[in-house]
């Protein structure tokens, strides 16, 4: 007797709850993100084998902590843990380096170099596709520099922002957007990621790559 | 949604008229394996889906009688796996493992001198081992439906061995999912197989 009482109770929840549907997001809005060489079209994510990119920081103007804060924002971006890195005390094993000064002259061809200005500092990553163009030369080099002098200015901000832009390029988002709120804008003021430079880095994440991490 | 319904329908199970003094208490331990529906299923490039591993799993019950040919128990259930990550079919990656954990209310009565039917409701929390991706913001607890049958072998007096399948469903969703733009809840359906021991106080 008390079942029965209970019975219509018990439809009722099967019911609300049937009637309930997940819906995927489409990722858009979103920017093309792969970086043309001459006739080739490159994409890169990093292999999940590869988790976590292991990346070495000069100790200086602190960027460790810079470099740490970029990881967790981008790393915050993904939902099936897609990216991770850590900063690393060995260079020699690192798949990044990071260091703190102007990027020298590119001495190789094969090198792609994305370049970044910002106000107070300036930022650049090193894509050396290799001379096949399939392969992404390991470590990754990446340079942070302050413009001015920075015991006189603050270049704390810059340097987050500057940071969380040559890691996304290092993500495999290799091109400039043009929209201002990207992170991924050439001349980055956006504090965070936008919800485009979120899509696109999980689309590129999924997206199949044709760019090997080599040594 | 997701527990608007569970609390009162829990409550009319557990408060029903208990029978008189002598009634017996039985306590059962079980322990088996569950499998579960995907927890998220996603179109990023390809189709993308999150899913448990086979938990093993540990459940604990206590009922009463409350009827001429009902019982009314509490049920606790623990379990624990692995989420696979599959691409387009193929398992890709786990990323780390997840805890789940049931408790509710059932109502239990025979179908046969020795078959038993249980129809509950309570409560599931998911416990992940990292708190980032779908997992960054935490899991919400979530209102749950079950059913099952259990096969009562006695051994003893007091003992009796127990074979039982489980059915359960519930709704996943979590605040990153959310805010990564997914929009209503995930369906999920477990199904267990356990075997264990009931023990009638005496």
């Amino acid at each position: 007797m008390r079942f029965r009482a209970a019975l219509p109770l018990l439809t009722l929840v099967a019911t609300a709850l049937a009637c309930s549907e997940a819906t995927s997001p489409d990722r858009v809005p979103n920017y093309e993100w792969r970086l043309v060489v001459d006739a080739d079209t490159l994409s890169f994510h990093w292999p999940v084998n590869d988790l976590p990119v292991r990346i070495w920081v000069e100790d200086s103007l602190d960027m460790p902590s810079r470099i740490s804060e970029g990881i967790a924002s981008w790393r915050a971006a993904y939902l099936y843990g897609e990216y991770d890195a850590v900063v690393v005390a060995d260079s020699t094993t690192a798949d990044m380096i990071v260091r703190v000064r102007t990027a020298p002259a590119k001495a190789i061809a094969t090198v792609g170099r994305l370049h970044t200005l910002f106000a107070g500092c300036e930022g650049a990553t090193d894509i050396d596709t290799v001379a096949t163009r399939f392969q992404l030369q390991l470590p990754v080099r990446m340079y942070l520099a302050p413009r001015y002098d920075p015991a006189q200015v603050d270049l704390t901000e810059c340097f987050r922002v500057t940071a969380r832009h040559e890691l996304g390029h290092s993500l495999g988002l290799f091109r400039h957007t043009s929209d201002t709120l990207d992170i991924m804008y050439g001349q980055p003021e956006a504090a965070g990621l936008s919800q485009r430079d979120i899509n696109t880095a999980q689309i590129v994440a999924h997206w199949p790559a044709n760019m090997i991490p080599t040594r | 949604m997701r527990t608007t319904f569970a609390f009162p329908v829990a409550a009319l199970l557990v408060l029903s008229p208990m029978q008189p003094a002598g009634a017996q208490v039985r306590v059962t331990a079980m322990v088996g394996v569950t499998g579960s529906s995907s927890l998220v299923n996603d179109q990023l490039v390809q189709a993308i889906e999150a899913k448990p591993g086979l938990a093993p799993t540990f459940l604990l019950s206590a009922s009463l009688p409350v009827g001429a040919k009902l019982r009314a128990s509490l049920d606790l259930g623990y379990g624990s796996s692995t989420v696979e990550l599959t691409e387009d079919g193929l398992v890709t990656e786990n990323f780390g493992t997840l805890g789940t954990f049931t408790a509710s209310a059932a109502l239990v009565g025979k179908i046969l001198s020795r078959l038993d039917w249980r129809l509950s409701l309570g409560l599931l929390q998911y416990m992940p081992s990292e708190d980032t991706g779908i997992f960054a913001d935490g899991v919400p607890a979530a209102a749950l439906f079950g059913a099952g049958l259990d096969w009562r072998q006695p051994l003893s007096d007091r003992w009796t061995g127990v074979a039982g399948i489980r059915y359960d469903f519930h709704l996943f969703t979590t605040p990153a999912l959310e805010a990564a733009g997914f929009s209503g809840s995930q369906q999920v359906s477990r199904l267990g197989f356990a075997l264990g021991a009931a023990w009638e106080l005496p």
